[in-house]
This record gives C-alpha cells, structure tokens and sequence, in this order.
C-alpha cells in the first residue's frame, strides 16, 4: 500500500486530485490544507509521493519546496508541483529545487495519474 | 476489458462540477467582504499587507479552478486582477479609487462569467474591462515580481523585514510580549489530535502569529518554530509542554534594533524592488502586518439537496410513527398491559429520536444571515460611486441563525430591497443638507430572532413615501380607481403589484429582473410577511417576518365543527375554555374579557363557513398579533403533534389564512391554520383580489405552440353522457378518489384538497366546473391529476379510459350548440369509431379569474 499526500488550500482541487488519482490500485490518501501541515504530515506518516500547490495561506509552497530538499530524510520523496504559473522562470526555479515535475493547472486528471503511477513505480524498483 | 479514461474524466468533471462552484461562490464571497475592506487603502501610505495578501492568494485560487472547469475567460480576468493585486503588493503601484473599481467590477464580472456558466448561458463580454485592467498594469514590469516571489524564501524565524520589527516595536510598546513557541509533531500527539493546525489555533487565541517556519536539528527531527506577540499566561506554557510545544526563551533586543537601524538591501525586503520607477512618485509607503487570522476549520460543506432529502426522509419517518401509534392504539385492548407498556413505551422513544434527528439536521441547516447581510456593502458601495449620495450602512444582529434556503431565497429580494432604499429613499447630499440633516444617509439592516420567526428590518433615514405620488402613479396605472385613497394599510399592497414599479425603478434594478411584487411573493412563498412604516421626510422602514426553519413543526390539532384543523404550537400564547354565556357581542364583533381586557374573538366557524357542534364549552386561542392580542375560537384540541408542512400553493385553494397543509397518518389532508393572518377582515375579498393580482392569468399559455407530430395520445373521461379528452401530455395520473378535505371560501367547484404523490392540490369538481349538477362520487370516480404551466391539480371525473391517439387532421373546431356546456372550455372535436370526443381546454378550467367573476 502507497500513501499519496495531497497538498492544496482548495478543497474541491483536493477532491479533484484524490478523485483522478483513485483508479490506482493500493494506494490511500492523505491531505494537508497548508505548508506546515504539509511538512508534518510528511515528517510522521509515511508518504510515498506528494502533490504540491504553490499558492497557500501560510508559507509558499516553494519554502516548503526549499525545506523538504535541505533534509536528508525527506528529500527522497517524489513531488509533483501542481501549479497555475507557467512561465519559464518560476518552471526554471521549481526544477533546480529538485522536484519530480511540475505540472499545470488545469490538469488532465489521465495525465495526472500516469505521472503517479510512473513515479510510484519507479520509486519500487530503486 | 480496457477502462475507458475519458469516461472516468467526465465523471469526475459530473461529480465535483457542484463543488467547483460552490467553492467560487465561497471564493466570491470572500472577496467582496475583503475588497470593502480594502477600501482604507486607496491612496493610503499605510497598506494592510495580509488583507493584500489574501486578496491576490483569493483571485489566484479562482484562477485555478475556473481554469478546471475550463471558464477560459474566468481565467484570463482573474489572471489579470492577479497581476494587479501582485504590483500593489510589491508597492510597485499605489492603489488608487479608480483600481479598487475595477477590482469591484471585475469580481462581479467574475461571478457573472461563473453563474452564466453554472447555468450554461452565454458569458458576457468583459473585452473592455481587460483591456482596462490591461492598461492599468501595462506600465509595470511583471517579470521582476515573480522573480521576488521566488526568492523571498525566509529560511529561519528571526530573519524579519523592517516592517515586520516595526510592527513589533509597536506592539511591545503597547504593552504586548514577543514569544518564540516550539512545537515537536509526532504520530502519538496527531493520534491524539494534535497537529500543527490545532498549535496554530491555539497560539493565534492567545496572540498573533507573526511568522511559523519549519525546522530541523542535525538528528533530522523536524519541529515548528514560531514567533507570537501577546501575552501568554504561565499555566498555559506549562500545560502545552506535554503537547510537544515549548517556549524558547530568547533575548530578542537585538533582533528589533539591528533590523530598525539597518533596513538590509540585500535580503527580501519589498524595498528591493525599488529601481521602478514608478516607485520613486512615493517612496515612503508602509506596509503594517496584521496576524494571519486564516484559521485551518474543520467545516464540512454539504449540498442543500442532500440536507432537503434527509429532511424529507425525517418528514416520513414522522408520519410513519404516528401511523405506527394509530395502529398500535386500535390493538391496544389485544394485548397484555405488559406487552403494551412495552409498546407504547418504544414508540415514545422513537418519537423522542425522530425529534433530535429532526433538530439535528434542522440546525445544521442554520447559517448566520451575515451572508447577506455582508453583501449588501457591496450593493451600498455600488450605487453609491458617483458620490451624490453618502451612506452608512448598518448591520445589526448579523450573527443571527436562519434556514439556508431562506438566506438564498431572500438574498435577491433584499438586495433589492436596499437598492431601493438608496434610490428613492435616501436623498443626495445636496437635499439632505437642506433638509438638516445629516449629509450621510443612514441604512440600518436588522435580523432579530422572535420566537419561530426570525424578523428581517431595512430602515432608511431618506425621504420617506409620498402617498400623493403613489396614489397619482397607481391611478395612471389602473392599480386603483379614482375613488380609493392611498393609507399605510393598502400602500404595500401597491408598491407590491406587478406593473407598479416605476420606469426609473427597472433601471436600477436591472439584471435582476425584481421588482417589489416579487419581494413580497419570495417572503410569502416562504411563509412569512412583509410590513412597511413610513413618514414623509423622516424614512422607511421595512419589516420582514419569516419562518427561523421550514418543513416540520409542533401543532395542535384542534376541531372546528367535523373538521380537523393543525395550528402552530408556537403561535399560541395560552388557550383558556370560554363559556358562550360570557361572551360579549357588539354588531358583528365578539369578545370576552381576558386578564382584565377586552379580547376580540375569531370564530373558525364563522370565517370559514363551518357548521358549528353544540358545546357547552368552547376553547379559544390567545395570538399575540403586531397591535395587541385576539382569540381565534375553536370548539375541541384533539392533541399535540409533529407535523410535517407543505405547501398549499395553488391559486385555487390559496387563502389567507391558511399556511398549508398537513397529513396524520390517515392520508387524509389537515389544513394548518395561520393564525397570525385569520380575521373576518382579510379571509374574505381581498384576499381573491391579491391573488389574481399576483397571479396574473398568462395569456399567452393559450398559444401554446401544437405539438409537431401529426398525433398525440389522449386521455378519455366521461361527465354526464359525453366523452371528453385531455392531452396525455398533461396527465400525471389517475387515481381513486378518497378523503377528500373540504377548503373554506374557495370557489364551489373547488372540492377541496388532497394528496397526490407528496403534494396537496386542489380536487376539482369537473361536474360543476362545467355546470352540470353535482352528484356523489361512485366507485367510477376518478381523479385526473393534470399539470399545466408548473400547476398541478385534480379533476374529479365520473370515470375516465385509458390513452387513445388522436390525430390533429381530425381535430374540427366546436360548433357552438354542441352541449349545453360554455364552449370556452372546449378546443376542438373530433370522431373516434362513431363517437365524438370533445377535447377540453385546461388552461381555461384553470383560470382562476374567471371562476372569481362566476362567483
């Protein structure tokens, strides 16, 4: 069983990626509604990949970004950035931050899932 | 088999479509409270850098998901209003009044965009208002504020802007403490509900978080570090220790001074930013903090319909108790005492569980009326842009509780209401001057609870209304004739006609499509009342009362004569027995002495045409009414009980007098009784003259396009010897006739009220609609539930068939002398194997004016 975090202040954009992601066979969900809770989530469960808003109330999601790399333990997990910036430069700064992907919103939910299962999968055999 | 995917996408697509756009109403919502607010700002030096905050995080998250549900022109004005909001962010721009209006424009074009394509119309053009915003912007460089965004990544707690130690230096002068809180997570402490959202609650109930950052030590633990300003009291540090959240005590001098002597160029701080050279106009702005006040909440949103199905669940399992009871009554001398104490104690209990689950589900239907109230700043500031006229708006009583689907049916209604009071209530400042008065306009929204009623004000300090001018425009109108005089009593009444709102009226209201006909009709639809108080020169003021929920309530079921009548238990002050010998009569009126006063009295009887049994007591209900107290009479109280309420909405059967309608158990319809309504006065005329006044018969039901195909099925029923057909499109069903309840004061071809598949409509006697004579119901009988125009009703018909088809080739108009019934009813005729069919017209059997001028 793989634990997936999804990390989003949006409820319904939570329930959008929980629901793109449920034909996925042996995986829970678990979800964070802010960059902290994002971090302790992380830091007590055990997550196997996580989604990443950027745009949250309390800390942005690059600190959260910048934080989980700086850490030995935690910079293992694959993260997809789910973003509605699109330019180069915010693109440029995600990638060096050692992220997964990064992904656009609006997403395609089919795209959203093979990325997972490809991540997932991967993270297996190493 | 292969899953299809695109399948599984438009699911998803289906199945959060209604949270979309839930979420932006909510989104929305925010917004316009937080924009009013911003209001402070324009031209300011001081901004509120969370408010800012917020409201550019608010258009981001809107920008996303109208992006979801492919809104692309959402996206691109949201995107806009962004871009915006993160220049004034940045200080890159002052916020002048002209970008707050183009913010206020552009979240009513947001919501404009996402309600037309809620409802899958054309979205409106907003290519000006871009092209505005565009411009507003266009002088600014975008690129180098994401870069800031992307590099303002403050990695410790002490690393603050001067700003900040400003902010803080302010705050320990006023006598507040800065903290440093710890907080360790762990699985044991979530397991147990502590987590760093409920940490953060915590600390924000004590003071203000100024900043929350993670951490970890060279053991790779992660912790939360936070820095709060107030004042935290000693056994509160002590008791979080064992939550994992401990103080760091730390001498924070040097932090507040370092950062207030040096401003540091070469960190985040917004005055990086300052090589634009807009920037230089005013070099000197303020950004102040405020605390992060956005709670983490635990609120779960449910649709309404969802609620509405577990109310109608309750609603039956209410019914099927009392059933239950009336079953378990009549086998009550079968059974051992034992057994029955048994019984009767279990179905007390359930009834005990249907009253929480039903207060339960009641109270989670509860909103704080707020919602609207806060709205109507929006509305305030709107009309009030061009600056002729100033007002101040008051809120009283926002945080009273009231039944969502009343917030969202009164929401327009009010609006309007308050749109009102600004155009033709309050004056300009010019007149008001002139006037003494003061030059700001006062408008004051009231809600306060009343018993079961929750009671609504919209007070204006204007002009008031003058009944010289409303009796000359609803003269011009043919609202009234020459002779009838315009007086508080009837002043409502025509500022409510249909037609009566003025040509400047309608341009206001625009968009909106209400007018005063269709407050009052929203307020009654609901169950409730509308009053208005006015005095030339001094003001308005409106009062609405509505019901605090809807659906279910206890009653008394009381007896008039033979029959059953349920009147609100909390309508009634006290119920005393009256000997007939004590009662005074002066010409038509009645009255007893009650606790020292005259009491008028209402006979149920009386109003409603029932024959009275002889008692030699009967029972009469005190009513606290708006100016003193009545007695409505009645002759027996059977008991008290939960009923479950519909609606009695047909013009037919709609009375004055009447709330709704209820069942027992037995199938058999009870009428609630509104007692605040019933007087001798009101129950008769005037009451079919309202309602052919608000329910103006639509003519142009008539030219109801004929169907395209060259048959169609009918219906066949029978009245004397003659064969009559319906549209089969019109037919809901047929059904046995039972139990039918007798309405008072309704039209003689009214039988009365019945229940058809959770509704209550009127049976129709088709015999007398016709003018034939009236006879008894046989075992032929039938009732033909028919629909016309969202109406449903019943027609009692000697006995009816099954579908035919007709084609309308064979359709000949009626010769006139076909049968002595008025031809008005008739469409057309036609032959079927040898037997001739008259085809009935149903909008004509409905119309209600018609069966008023038979009267």
């Amino acid at each position: 069983m793989k634990t997936i975090l999804i990390v989003d202040d949006s409820t319904t954009m939570r329930r959008m990626i929980r629901a793109s992601l449920r034909m996925i066979e042996n995986v829970s969900f678990e979800e964070a509604v802010n960059g902290l809770e994002a971090i302790e989530r992380l830091t007590i469960g055990s997550i196997d990949l996580m989604t990443l808003d950027l745009n949250m109330p309390d800390i942005h999601g690059l600190e959260v970004l910048k934080f989980i790399k700086s850490h030995q333990i935690l910079n293992q997990i694959p993260i997809i950035v789910l973003t509605t910036r699109s330019d180069e430069q915010t693109r440029d700064i995600v990638m060096s931050a050692g992220v997964s992907l990064l992904m656009n919103k609006p997403f395609e939910p089919q795209q959203l899932m093979a990325q997972v299962v490809r991540l997932l999968n991967a993270q297996s055999v190493a | 088999m292969p899953v299809n995917y695109d399948e599984i996408e438009r699911e998803i697509f289906e199945e959060l479509a209604d949270d979309f756009y839930a979420e932006c109403d909510e989104l929305l919502q925010t917004l316009r409270r937080d924009l009013i607010r911003l209001e402070n700002s324009v031209d300011a030096d001081r901004m509120d850098k969370n408010l800012l905050d917020n409201i550019y995080r608010t258009f981001h998250t809107l920008k996303g998901i109208t992006g979801m549900i492919n809104i692309e022109l959402a996206v691109t004005l949201s995107h806009k209003l962004e871009n915006y909001l993160r220049l004034l962010c940045e200080k890159i721009v002052r916020l002048t009044q002209a970008g707050l209006n183009i913010l206020m424009s552009g979240t009513q074009s947001l919501e404009q965009l996402i309600e037309a394509h809620r409802n899958k119309q054309t979205l409106p053009d907003i290519t000006s208002l871009l092209l505005i915003i565009e411009k507003l912007t266009e002088s600014s460089d975008t690129a180098t504020v994401e870069k800031l965004h992307m590099d303002s990544c403050p990695a410790t707690l002490l690393q603050i802007d001067e700003d900040m130690a400003q902010y803080i230096q302010d705050g320990i002068q006023q006598g507040r403490q800065l903290y440093w809180f710890n907080f360790m997570p762990s699985q044991e402490l979530s397991v147990n509900g502590i987590n760093v959202n409920i940490i953060r609650q915590r600390l924000q109930d004590v003071g203000e978080i100024i900043k929350g950052v993670p951490s970890s030590n060279e053991n790779g633990d992660v912790s939360f570090d936070f820095l709060v300003i107030g004042f935290v009291e000693k056994h509160l540090m002590d008791k979080w220790q064992k939550d994992g959240l401990t103080t760091i005590p730390h001498d924070f001098s040097d932090l507040i001074n370092n950062n207030s002597d040096k401003p540091d160029h070469d960190d985040n701080s917004p005055n990086i930013i300052s090589t634009n050279a807009d920037n230089t106009d005013h070099p000197e702005e303020n950004i102040y903090y405020q605390a992060s006040s956005r709670a983490t909440s635990n609120i779960v949103r449910v649709d309404l319909s969802r609620l509405d199905d577990l109310m109608q669940m309750v609603g039956d399992l209410v019914i099927d108790r009392a059933r239950l009871e009336d079953h378990v009554n009549q086998i009550k001398n079968t059974v051992s005492n034992t057994n029955w104490y048994m019984l009767d104690e279990t179905i007390q209990s359930i009834e005990k569980k249907i009253r929480n689950l039903r207060e339960g589900i009641m109270r989670v239907r509860m909103v704080q009326i707020n919602e609207v109230f806060e709205r109507m700043r929006f509305t305030v500031r709107d009309l009030t842009r061009d600056n002729t006229k100033k007002i101040n708006l008051k809120l009283v009583g926002k945080e009273t509780e009231i039944d969502k689907l009343i917030v969202e049916r009164m929401m327009d209604p009010l609006i309007h209401m308050v749109r009102n009071s600004i155009s033709h209530g309050i004056e300009t400042q010019d007149q008001r001057k002139k006037c003494n008065k003061p030059q700001e306009g006062l408008i004051c929204l009231r809600a306060l609870t009343s018993g079961d009623m929750v009671i609504i004000e919209i007070e204006d300090d204007g002009q008031g209304i003058d009944m010289n001018t409303i009796v000359k425009k609803a003269r011009e109108k043919n609202i009234i004739d020459a002779q009838t005089s315009v007086n508080l009593d009837n002043l409502l009444d025509i500022l409510c006609s249909p037609g009566f709102s003025s040509k400047e009226n309608a341009d206001h209201a625009s968009g909106r499509g209400v007018g005063m006909d269709v407050v009052k009709k929203a307020v009654e639809d609901l169950g409730g009342a509308i009053t208005i108080a006015t005095e030339k020169g001094k003001g308005t003021i409106f009062r609405i009362y509505l019901p605090l929920t809807l659906a279910i309530m206890d009653a008394l079921i009381v007896t008039v004569g033979n029959q059953q009548f349920a009147v609100p238990k909390l309508a009634i002050q006290e119920i005393v027995e009256v000997d007939p010998d004590l009662i005074t009569v002066s010409g038509h009126n009645e009255m007893i002495l009650y606790r020292g006063n005259v009491l008028p009295i209402v006979r149920v009887s009386k109003l409603f045409h029932i024959e009275e049994n002889y008692r030699r007591v009967f029972y009469v209900m005190i009513i606290q009414k708006a100016n003193g107290f009545i007695g409505i009479a009645i002759d027996r109280i059977i008991n008290e009980r939960e009923i479950v309420v519909r609606s009695l909405s047909d013009v037919f059967v709609n009375l004055k007098g009447l709330s709704g309608a209820t069942e027992l158990g037995d199938g058999r319809v009870v009428l609630i009784l509104d007692v605040q309504k019933l007087s001798y006065h009101d129950t008769q005329q005037s009451n079919k003259k309202h309602n052919l006044l608000t329910n103006p018969k639509r003519k142009d039901s008539m030219d109801e396009p004929k169907s395209e195909s060259p048959t169609e099925p009918y219906i066949l029923f029978k009245l004397e010897k003659t064969t009559y057909g319906i549209p089969g499109k019109h037919i809901k069903q047929l059904e046995m006739i039972e139990n039918i309840t007798p309405v008072p004061n309704v039209p003689d071809f009214v039988e009365g009220v019945v229940f058809s598949r959770g509704l209550v409509i009127p049976a129709i006697n088709l015999r007398l609609r016709f003018g034939f004579e009236k006879i008894q119901h046989t075992i032929r009988s039938r009732l033909l539930v028919i629909n016309d125009n969202s109406r449903t009703v019943g027609l009692i018909v000697d006995s009816a068939k099954e579908f035919v088809t007709i084609s309308h080739e064979n359709v000949y108009p009626p010769p006139e002398d076909i049968s002595e019934i008025n031809e008005k009813y008739i469409e057309g005729i036609t032959k079927l194997e040898n037997q001739l069919i008259l085809l009935v017209k149903i909008d004509e059997i409905l119309n209600l004016a018609d069966a008023i001028s038979l009267e």
